[in-house]
């Protein structure tokens, strides 16, 4: 691999870790409020796709007016999937993962049988255009995944950190007796957080599926790269899972680029592993207390 | 059971073998007959997942890992070195073991979802090895061609290898299994083990060799998962990595669930329910996973405490009507909680 | 006693199975061939196996018809889920309980393996419509047959076409890392070599692979001819527009595993100049192929039949045909499919060799080549000979 390649390579390597640390985000900030892990969300995203599928071909929308109608349904479905499979088990720590695997598999199979397994094409007028830029070749549509990414995380920060709603958010995640002793409404932080996480894994549906097409078990690799990025990024920590999402999009994309593609999975979690040995609060996070 | 003298329980056991096999050997349809093999098989890895999950309160996410290890260790031991089936299942059951041990002290480090993340990690690698391997595994090929066992030459007799006979060691294994853990639940083991559930600093101040626990739990719940793998590979005689990966060791932990955390009977029912009931399903053509997925819903919300849960239920709604106060409660009746 | 409860629950769980037995239906006053189709319903074969599902419908219909109360023809299904363990499940539910005369399937090739052993053991024959690998029939097992020629003719015949035919010399093959692909893949470069091509690189990959753009831009640096693709069909769609979108315009050959007209349409513009070869399309003038065709659509309106249909109808055609002419019975039916030649069928005249496998004639392939979307049959393309081209 010569220089050109080597910086080629670490671009679709942040492409590919951006589109991770939209879905991840989601993830982390649930995991961050419940202490669960949804194993659900990559099918949020792959409805998410199908919705932008219908919007765009069926009912010939505008596609930005489509990635709106997108984000308010995948916000509406998280928190559905909240209330149905989480709402009534808090305290039973397993529970929520075995019913996240549970509705993941009914979501998958629910898709199959409505929309049928032949995948579908998701044609955006952004495909066609491409972009030379140096050594560097691409669609405009893959050129809006970074951007976006950013306006997102940038979006998310100003949300927890400066708002109420934010403040709400962060003080049930940090503990949930007192916040509501305090008189925060537990109940709303968390729903709120089901919004903020759908609408942020809406946006890799509607800009990515394009680029792949859609089809009803695509949800399921996103939901393994999203655990490993969070466990990776410190759990519950934003900035952590961000660095981490990118660095394991570069990762891979370079393991791919030597040739090496059937051992991506393998490398990543290799690479986890001894991040965790190293650093075994992640990447940024803080030492928390066991058995708190 | 506990009360008994030893020579009553082996008794009781042995009858009860006894009987199962009597039972097993009026059925006449032999597709029932694989089920409950395939039945048997996961009940020995569910009560195994269910002794780090349910009694030591740690989730792992690489059972079905150590379940493949055992599989391909006895195949190709048996395939290229042309040692007969039981010593390559003897050996099988000390590689999975082996690989236990690695995992055991891996989590000396790691606790609670950590450990989770760093279990997952270990299984997608093993499976990537045998995927990948393919010199030795043929990977994504798999083995075909695994000897089956000899035939047992017992008393003059000679006992040829039928669907019946892999049922009859299926149950076998089962009883050993469940043999192995009820003691070391009722030992002094067994109260560090759920000691350090509850509060593992705790545990650590008061004496309890913590560490040596847990890598002896991991070692354990492998080396009970080995004999399932070569079983496993002995009766199919076909292997794939596709058989042990992430989701199977998923379902694993949602059949120890379901069947009640800290029951290794529950674990036993749970087993058997989930291997038939999608057969069952199968009626339901395409909207056969659909039902599952919502069945693993509806169970964990309205019966949190599994089939155990049930059957205490039962339990003590008899001997309330027998005007006895019921007995104490199995262990499952605690939730099981990781360290955070 | 109460700690018996506690054995109570799986005791229970047994017998309570033994109780639950399920009863065999009766058979009819006609014959009953009951025909078991092992097919992948759930998971990634799920959209082949649906259209596995139609095709199966018509040619019951078909033999019904054909048999005119002789014979009753009716099917058993059961979701192989195209991985072994659920396809070894799915063999014994159909052969044990179902009690079936014959069955049909699979997809996956590492599936049929497991089918294979089991109909061999319980003497039940087996049609595999739709998997490549070379060991389905290598070992020359007297209950499995094979009605598509396998890996190494495609690939040998696609290697010739692509050096012969197109004048290309250097490749770069990719193939998936599955029984199937992997065979595709070494088949190719065989060929490929012994005819004085050159191999720049082998690439094994991931069919989950979320993005291929960094392969990719390794294939572009390597700067191939061709490059010659073996991965299922959702991935290989990601893998061409990642390939369109870096400017990679090399043509891409492969064998059976795209449908047309679906893969065009899910590619776009990325499938410019793909160079294939499958058994049969619905634009052939075949007057069999065409005849299938015009029924498939008038039973199926609106739905293309692609050569998944068209193997999975002639495999159950085939069996049945057999059964009428030798019996019902498992070992008739045997026999009858063993002893076919030169069977005419939409997807060529079919004869079994002595391991139960279709050759590769000239009459059963077909050759295209996309442009604008749309497949030219390079058949009837002037100057392609392609018995010369392909040795025969």
């Amino acid at each position: 691999m010569d220089a050109t390649q080597f910086v080629v390579q670490v671009f679709n390597g942040l492409v590919i870790g951006s589109t991770y640390v939209l879905v991840a985000l989601g993830v982390t900030l649930i995991y961050g409020i419940l202490r669960i892990i949804n194993f659900a969300h990559g099918e949020i995203f792959m409805l998410g796709a199908y919705l932008a599928y219908f919007l765009v071909v069926r009912g010939h929308l505008n596609y930005w007016v489509t990635a709106g109608l997108v984000m308010m349904g995948c916000a509406i479905l998280a928190v559905v999937l909240e209330r149905v499979a989480f709402r009534r088990l808090r305290g039973f720590e397993l529970g929520p993962l075995i019913t996240s695997i549970g509705a993941s598999i009914f979501l998958q199979n629910l898709a199959l049988i409505l929309f049928g397994g032949d995948p579908r094409s998701l044609p955006t007028p952004y495909l066609e255009r491409i972009v030379h830029l140096g050594p560097f070749v691409f669609s405009v549509q893959r050129a809006l995944i970074i951007p976006s990414a950013l306006a997102l995380i940038l979006g998310l920060y100003l949300l927890i950190e400066r708002t109420t709603m934010g403040r709400m958010i962060r003080a049930v995640s940090q503990d949930w007796e007192v916040a509501s002793l305090m008189g925060v409404n537990p109940i709303a932080a968390v729903v709120l957080t089901f919004v903020v996480a759908g609408a942020l894994v809406a946006v890799p549906s509607v800009l990515v599926a394009p680029m792949l097409y859609v089809f009803p078990l695509m949800g399921v690799t996103m939901t393994l790269k999203a655990y490993t990025i969070v466990v990776m990024g410190g759990f519950g920590n934003t900035t952590g899972t961000i660095m981490a999402g990118l660095i394991l999009g570069v990762a891979e994309s370079m393991v791919a680029g030597l040739g090496a593609s059937l051992w991506v999975d393998a490398v990543s979690f290799l690479v986890l592993i001894a991040f965790l040995l190293v650093r075994p609060y992640g990447l940024v996070g803080e030492r928390r207390e066991e058995n708190a | 059971m506990r009360r008994w003298p030893a020579a009553c329980r082996l008794l009781a056991g042995l009858a009860l073998y006894g009987v199962m096999a009597g039972a097993a050997a009026t059925i006449e349809n032999a597709y029932l007959v694989h089920l409950l093999i395939l039945s048997c098989i996961f009940a020995v890895l569910v009560m195994s997942q269910n002794l780090v999950t349910g009694y030591m309160g740690l989730l792992h996410l690489c059972q079905a890992a150590f379940y493949g290890i055992g599989a391909y260790a006895s195949a190709l031991v048996a395939m290229k070195l042309h040692v007969g089936v039981p010593l390559a299942c003897l050996v099988g059951t000390g590689v999975a073991a082996g690989s236990g041990l690695v995992v055991g002290v891996l989590s000396i480090r790691f606790g609670g979802h950590y450990l989770a993340i760093v279990t997952l990690g270990f299984g997608v690698i093993v499976n990537q090895i045998l995927n990948n391997w393919v010199g030795l595994t043929r990977g994504p090929m798999g083995l075909s061609g695994i000897p089956a066992p000899p035939a047992i030459r017992l008393l003059g007799l000679t006992i040829a290898w039928t669907p019946y006979t892999y049922l009859l060691g299926g149950l076998l294994l089962v009883f050993l299994t469940y043999l192995v853990l009820a003691r070391i639940r009722d030992s002094k083991v067994g109260l560090m083990m759920e000691a350090i559930r509850e509060n593992e600093l705790a545990a650590a101040c008061v004496g309890i060799p913590t560490v040596r626990v847990k890598v002896a739990a991991f070692t354990l719940a492998a080396l009970l998962a080995g004999p399932a793998g070569a079983m496993y590979a002995h009766y199919s005689l076909m292997l794939v990595p596709e058989l042990f990966g992430f989701f199977d060791s998923a379902n694993l932990i949602a059949m120890a669930v379901l069947g009640g955390l800290g029951s290794f009977a529950g674990s036993i029912a749970s087993a058997v329910f989930f291997t038939v009931v999608p057969e069952m399903l199968r009626v339901a053509g395409e909207w056969r996973l659909v039902i599952y997925g919502g069945l693993l819903v509806v169970v964990v919300l309205f019966f949190p405490k599994g089939l155990a849960g049930l059957g205490t239920l039962v339990r003590e709604k008899i001997a309330g009507a027998c005007g006895r106060r019921s007995s104490r409660p199995p262990i499952g009746e605690g939730e099981a909680r990781g360290a955070p | 006693m109460k700690q018996c409860f506690r054995f109570s629950a799986p005791l229970l769980a047994v017998l309570a199975l033994v109780l639950v037995e399920m009863k065999d239906a009766a058979a009819g006053t006609p014959p009953e061939v009951k025909i078991g189709l092992p097919i992948p319903l759930s998971g990634s074969g799920a959209s082949i196996g649906q259209r596995f599902q139609k095709a199966a419908t018509l040619a019951l219909e078909d033999l019904n018809k054909m048999a005119a109360g002789k014979m009753a023809f009716v099917s058993a299904t059961a979701d192989s889920q195209c991985e072994p363990k659920g396809a070894a499940t799915a063999a014994r539910k159909l052969i044990l309980q179902d009690q079936v005369n014959v069955m049909v399937g699979e997809l996956c090739s590492s599936a049929t393996l497991a089918i294979k052993d089991l109909a061999g053991q319980n003497k039940v024959p087996l049609v595999v419509p739709d998997s490549s690998a070379l060991n389905i029939t290598e070992q020359g097992n007297p209950y499995t047959f094979r009605i598509i020629p396998h890996e190494v003719h495609q690939h040998t015949a696609l290697a010739r076409v692509a050096i012969n035919y197109f004048q290309l010399k250097t490749f770069v093959v990719a193939y998936e890392q599955t029984d199937a692909g992997v065979g595709a893949g070494k088949a190719f470069i065989n060929e490929a070599k012994r005819l004085g091509g050159q191999i720049l690189d082998e690439i094994a990959l991931h069919r989950d692979s979320p993005d291929f753009t960094p392969v990719v831009t390794k294939i572009k640096g390597a700067n191939p001819a061709a490059l010659h693709l073996t991965m299922l069909l959702d991935p290989s769609v990601r893998f061409l527009k990642a390939l369109h979108e870096q400017g990679v315009a090399k043509p891409v050959l492969s064998s059976i595993w795209y449908a047309y007209p679906l893969f065009e349409q899910l590619t776009g513009p990325a499938s410019e100049g793909h160079i294939r070869q499958l058994f049969y399309i619905s634009s052939s003038k075949d007057p069999l192929a065409a005849d299938f065709t015009k029924r498939f659509t008038a039973k199926f309106p609106g739905e293309d039949p692609d050569f998944n249909h068209a193997q999975f109808y002639v495999a159950v055609r085939l069996v049945g045909e057999a059964a009428l002419k030798y019996g019902p019975s498992r070992e008739d039916i045997r026999r009858g499919v063993a002893a076919t030649r030169e069977y005419p069928s939409a997807i060529g005249p079919l004869t079994f060799d002595d391991k139960n496998q279709v050759r590769l004639t000239p009459q059963s392939i077909i050759f295209i080549q996309t442009k604008g979307g749309k497949a030219i049959i390079l058949d009837d393309q002037p100057g392609f000979d392609k018995k010369k081209i392909l040795g025969f």
